[in-house]
């Protein structure tokens, strides 16, 4: 059980550092070899443990746990968002990071909001089916309408060494030179 | 709530360890129930009730 548990950490360590490492070289595939890697070495590990690895108790905590990371994430995340979207006239980008902010913190309250309703009643109602169905149909268009704003659909292109408006971008065009 | 599982376990003659395993959690729950730091689940209760073959108010006493 604790060489158990103690792999899961370095698992868990590894994968963080082939994330990052990920990120750096922009290479996407890195992670997603090295998320499946993990999920199989950890699957096959925990058939083979012998032991309770989470009970009654840890859920328990681990639901007072999450309801607070998620309170915290919120609040945080708010504090710095409003101050970016202010800022955003001295840098685009500050826009980007403060939209990124506030679909991450809306998107995980919106998943506690269907969970939380889902274990609390729906999972006993018969109507069910229904309440997954309408779920399913409005984490799509969430998602669309996510893909929509961080797409780069509505940017500052630059043609024949000037800023040219393609779509509708809510910011204003760079200040840097254009040089093509 | 009070509990009489670290008598009843020691009766019995059952480590911390065995008495998890019997009624399925981790060692440390077991730790935290018979110091009186953890309420358990009514199916958990039952479970600690058969092992020891008592009634769950023999082995729970409310304060």
């Amino acid at each position: 059980m604790k060489q158990y548990q103690t792999i899961r950490i370095i698992v868990a360590a590894l994968l963080a550092v082939a994330i990052s490492q990920s990120i750096i070289l922009g290479k996407i595939i890195i992670p997603l070899f090295f998320i499946l890697l993990a999920f199989i070495v950890l699957t096959f590990l925990r058939k083979h443990v012998d032991g309770v690895i989470a009970d009654e108790r840890d859920y328990e905590v681990g639901g007072h746990a999450a309801r607070w990371a998620i309170q915290i994430y919120a609040i945080i995340g708010v504090i710095i968002m409003i101050p970016l979207f202010a800022l955003r006239a001295i840098n685009p980008f500050y826009e980007v990071i403060a939209s990124t902010l506030a679909y991450s913190i809306c998107l995980l309250m919106f998943i506690y909001s269907a969970l939380f309703r889902f274990y609390g009643r729906m999972k006993f109602n018969e109507h069910k089916k229904t309440y997954i169905v309408i779920i399913i149909i409005l984490s799509i268009v969430a998602a669309v309408g996510t893909v929509r704003v961080f797409s780069g659909e509505d940017d500052w292109i630059c043609k024949d060494g000037a800023w040219v408006a393609h779509g509708r971008p809510s910011f204003p065009a760079p200040t840097v030179p254009c040089e093509q | 709530m009070k509990n009489r599982i670290k008598e009843l376990r020691e009766e019995k003659g059952y480590t911390q360890e065995t008495l998890a395993k019997m009624v399925g959690v981790r060692r440390e729950t077991i730790v935290f129930l018979e110091q009186g730091k953890y309420n358990p689940s009514l199916n958990l209760a039952h479970s600690v009730a058969r092992v020891f073959k008592k009634a769950i108010e023999d082995i729970f006493i409310l304060d």
